[in-house]
């Protein structure tokens, strides 16, 4: 289902955000930088088996399709109060 | 420069608006302590920041308190859809909504507007981070507090995510104080 496994890659994207900070004070780690290094590819597999199945995960230039502009069709990020009908991504 | 995430960094999924909750969480978007505050602070102290992994960490941190700041509006808006002229004279949300209507604007729960003294950007490592340490308790209180007058759990959840947020980030600055302004003497010798 497309919203388990986009809530899965925002998983790893707060991980990989987390390990960022962690690395500002501590540059020298290198078992952090490997940790973020293992992350960056499990998140990147996971990217990749989302467009498979579901079409891009993140809104770019090969988001138009024919005549349509897809970044500017909703729902936004704050549009997911419960009960309005709209799917998580 | 920023790129835009058309995503929230931690889910806000609302079912029941209340614009008496929204009066009081507004506060973590305009008030002297909020996420507005805490991403210009940070992201204005960056130029004068001598070190290049103190440049780093207010760089990262000050634009994590943007997606903050998205998560407190996507919160407010939630909590003030659809109200009815009873609800929203009852809850008190008139004297907002005579200004703003349903928009969100920087104000802290008091009413006062944002303002750029909230902010500490001194052009001191020590005074500067020491400001930074400071800010993330203030915040950290502050969420303590919403969760106190807060019980909706649909609330509280992605507020306590943010309360954590404020910990981890204390927990960095501090160990950039440490690792910068312990080891020579104070680092207030050198300026950007």
């Amino acid at each position: 289902m497309a919203y388990k496994l986009a809530r899965c890659i925002h998983a790893y994207d707060f991980a990989i955000l987390e390990m960022g900070l962690y690395l500002d004070t501590h540059p020298c780690d290198t078992s952090a930088l490997q940790k973020r290094q293992e992350l960056q590819e499990r998140r990147s597999a996971l990217v990749a088996e989302y467009e498979s199945k579901y079409g891009p995960y993140i809104v770019t230039d090969k988001d138009v399709r024919g005549d349509e502009w897809k970044w500017v069709c909703g729902p936004w990020p704050w549009e997911y109060e419960r009960g309005n009908g709209n799917v998580a991504v | 420069m920023w790129q835009y995430e058309k995503k929230l960094q931690y889910p806000v999924k609302i079912t029941n608006p209340n614009p008496k909750y929204a009066q009081i969480l507004i506060s973590q978007f305009g008030g002297p302590d909020g996420e507005l505050a805490a991403s210009m602070r940070y992201l204005s102290q960056r130029y004068s920041m001598p070190y290049d992994e103190l440049k780093g960490i207010l760089t990262d941190i000050g634009t994590e308190e943007l997606a903050h700041m998205e998560m407190i509006c996507a919160m407010v808006h939630q909590l003030t859809r659809n109200l009815s002229k009873d609800e929203i004279v009852r809850s008190g949300f008139d004297k907002y909504f005579v200004d703003h209507t349903a928009a969100v604007y920087p104000i802290a729960a008091s009413g006062l507007p944002w303002r750029a003294e909230y902010i500490g950007v001194k052009g001191d490592v020590i005074t500067d981070l020491h400001e930074d340490m400071g800010a993330e308790q203030k915040a950290r209180t502050t969420y303590d507090n919403l969760l106190r007058l807060i019980d909706d759990p649909d609330i509280r959840d992605p507020l306590k995510f943010l309360r954590q947020r404020e910990i981890v980030h204390y927990q960095r600055f501090g160990e950039a104080q440490q690792t910068r302004c312990n080891d020579n003497g104070g680092a207030a010798d050198k300026t950007a």
